[in-house]
């Protein structure tokens, strides 16, 4: 298959789901340079708004790392949303929809102490697979 | 009968003679060696590869074949039949053999010939077991010695000392099969080592070692507690180490599974009338050996590294070992659509089918009423995700599934569809320790079968010290196998 998958060639199987730990921006990067390839992101980010719920139990708060925010909802389909607090460090796992620019969260809850301090290591050894992954297409 | 092989249509083993017009013979392979390459004494540089096998068409004859050639001619030729199946050899060499010289390293055989195949010369084919002659294919079950020529497991231990380096023959049931280990020598070569546990009505437990990958792969088709083996000029040493007498499987060994001989159907009624007993001993006893286990699995991958290993090491077969930092991307256990438990047999530890309730298995030894009793398992199929990609189907069950969500099996199945959907959230998309054992298996999605070992939320701080590691784990591994 031609075109701007992510995956190295020699994986037969196609690109598989991936679930990359990210900062907002690197977040909307990667969707924008591996369009074909599954991915999920792990975010660790200050919530900064009340939640509120919208139609068909969306529930739709706003996250923020540094400079960046991106809007966030979530779907109480199986279950419920658990009581976030704003102003805390949470983690959310979900994809990101860059059409309207929309972090979809499958998983919410507050982020642990030894997580928000071992996120950005995580985050820095995630880039460097991806960004091996692009170069090997040469797509980046 | 059109397409059967028999041994009629060809010249018969016994008949061999050096000056015959391109001979053409048929024959079950019942041994075989490991492919060997040496420095070509003609040729500076490069290398000439060998390998022998040892082929049967008659209950009284049989005869050992030698072929030499390019690495990859021989290494095609070996890879293309086992111990087990049916050869046609047209236009072998046929050469007298020196007995001191030829039976130092390979199988005594009745022949005062042996084969030489050549690439330009000789056409090997290989027959599907269906095509072959029931007379051919019995021969597989009938030991190359006497079937009363061999020594018991107690009668090995009785004399001790007095069999340090003597090769005999042994008639044992296979208790366990150990999983192939490998290494690499100081000079640098690379090595496997494979332990068959035997046992007897003498002896409870007798180490049988497997040094070449011939051996090792036919010891995996074996059944514990069911398959009995007569072992054919095995070499029996005092294991300084364990203080206790071994068993080693060497070149002139001629392993016959499942002999049909008396001596080998008593001892088979024994395996079967002990088999309960054994396993529970077993199952102890892996139990045991899977907690040490762990300890001793310290290799970190990513799901990219384990693919890339898997295609690299197509067609092999060993299993190998690896801790996984990732998060358990799907988890099925809150749908009544899927089902989470099956039954197993406690008899043979296999699945059983739902229909029927009692096993199926062919390697189930049944009672008389052929009814066994199960008991309720748990069998997942999960997915590994990391950045790097995803692994498929890794299959979580029994004791290990009931450790990782923290529920026996029946206690998980009385919970509400709520509380699943609760407790699937608690490991869903976390990041995990995931131990695993791999299986390269050409069947499998990707070329990989996967187990989970043990699983269990991961420390943050030790998985991203572990995922920024420096040193790269891939390398150590393809060193290694």
């Amino acid at each position: 298959r031609e075109g701007p998958a992510k995956c190295p060639a020699k994986l037969q199987d196609g690109p598989s789901l991936r679930i990359v730990p990210a900062g907002i921006e690197s977040m909307k990067r990667w969707r924008e340079l591996a369009a074909r390839c599954p991915l999920l992101f792990e975010v660790l980010a200050v919530l900064d708004s009340a939640v509120t719920p919208g139609a068909q139990g969306a529930k739709s708060f706003l996250l923020r790392d540094g400079r960046s925010a991106v809007p966030c909802v979530f779907y109480e389909t199986d279950r419920e949303l658990p009581r976030l607090i704003r102003g805390r460090v949470h983690r959310c796992v979900g994809t990101y929809d860059p059409d309207r620019k929309l972090f979809r969260c499958v998983s919410v809850r507050p982020a642990t102490v030894s997580e928000q301090k071992t996120f950005q290591e995580l985050v820095r050894t995630a880039d460097a697979a991806m960004s091996r992954c692009s170069q090997l297409t040469g797509a980046v | 009968m059109a397409n059967s092989f028999s041994a009629q249509n060809f010249i018969a083993l016994s008949d061999l003679r050096p000056n015959l017009a391109r001979p053409s013979i048929i024959g079950m392979v019942i041994g075989k060696t490991d492919v060997k390459g040496f420095p070509d004494r003609k040729n500076i540089g490069s290398e000439r590869y060998t390998f022998s096998f040892t082929i049967r068409d008659s209950p009284t004859y049989f005869i050992n074949v030698t072929s030499w050639g390019k690495e990859d001619y021989i290494k095609s030729l070996s890879r293309s039949f086992r111990v087990g199946e049916c050869v046609i050899i047209e236009n072998p060499l046929v050469q007298t053999k020196e007995i001191e010289k030829e039976e130092k390293f390979n199988p005594t055989t009745p022949s005062s010939y042996k084969l030489l195949l050549s690439e330009n010369h000789s056409v090997v084919r290989i027959c599907s077991s269906y095509q072959v002659d029931m007379k051919l294919l019995s021969l597989l079950h009938l030991p190359i010695r006497d079937s009363r020529d061999y020594y018991s497991l107690g009668d090995i231990v009785a004399n001790g000392q007095n069999l340090d380096g003597r090769i005999i023959n042994v008639l044992a049931i296979v208790r366990s099969i150990g999983d192939p280990k490998y290494f690499t020598t100081s000079d640098r070569r690379k090595g496997q080592r494979c332990e068959v546990k035997l046992y007897d009505e003498t002896e409870p437990s007798f180490a049988m070692l497997c040094w070449d990958n011939e051996s090792i792969l036919l010891a995996q088709s074996w059944i514990p507690r069911e398959t009995v083996i007569f072992a054919a000029d095995i070499r029996i040493n005092f294991d300084k180490f364990r203080n206790c007498m071994t068993a080693t499987v060497i070149s002139k060994t001629i392993i016959t599974a499942n002999p049909d001989t008396p001596e080998a159907n008593i001892l088979s009624n024994f395996a079967r009338e002990n088999a309960e007993a054994t396993a529970l001993d077993d199952e102890i006893e892996a139990q045991l050996k899977e907690s040490i286990n762990l300890q001793t699995i310290v290799d970190v991958y990513t799901v990219e590294q384990l693919k890339a290993l898997a295609l690299k090491n197509e067609g092999k077969t060993y299993p190998f070992y690896g801790i996984l930092y990732a998060y358990i991307s799907t988890l099925n256990i809150d749908n009544e659509t899927v089902k989470i438990a099956r039954n197993r047999c406690s008899g043979c530890g296999y699945f059983v089918s739902e229909a029927s309730n009692t096993c199926t298995s062919p390697f189930c030894n049944k009672d008389s009423s052929g009814h066994k009793s199960v008991f309720l398992s748990f069998d997942l199929m999960i997915d590994l995700t990391d950045h790097t990609g995803t692994l498929h189907s890794c299959s979580l069950t029994g004791t290990v599934a009931e450790e990782t969500l923290g529920f026996t099996v029946h206690e998980f199945l009385a919970l509400t569809e709520e509380q699943k959907t609760t407790i699937k959230w608690q490991f869903l998309l976390e990041r995990s320790k995931i131990y695993l054992k791999f299986l390269l298996s050409p069947k499998a999605r990707g070329g990989l079968r996967t187990y989970v070992l043990s699983c269990k939320l991961a420390d943050p701080i030790e998985a991203s010290r572990n995922l920024s590691g420096k040193s790269n784990k891939l390398e150590n591994l393809e060193s290694r196998y």
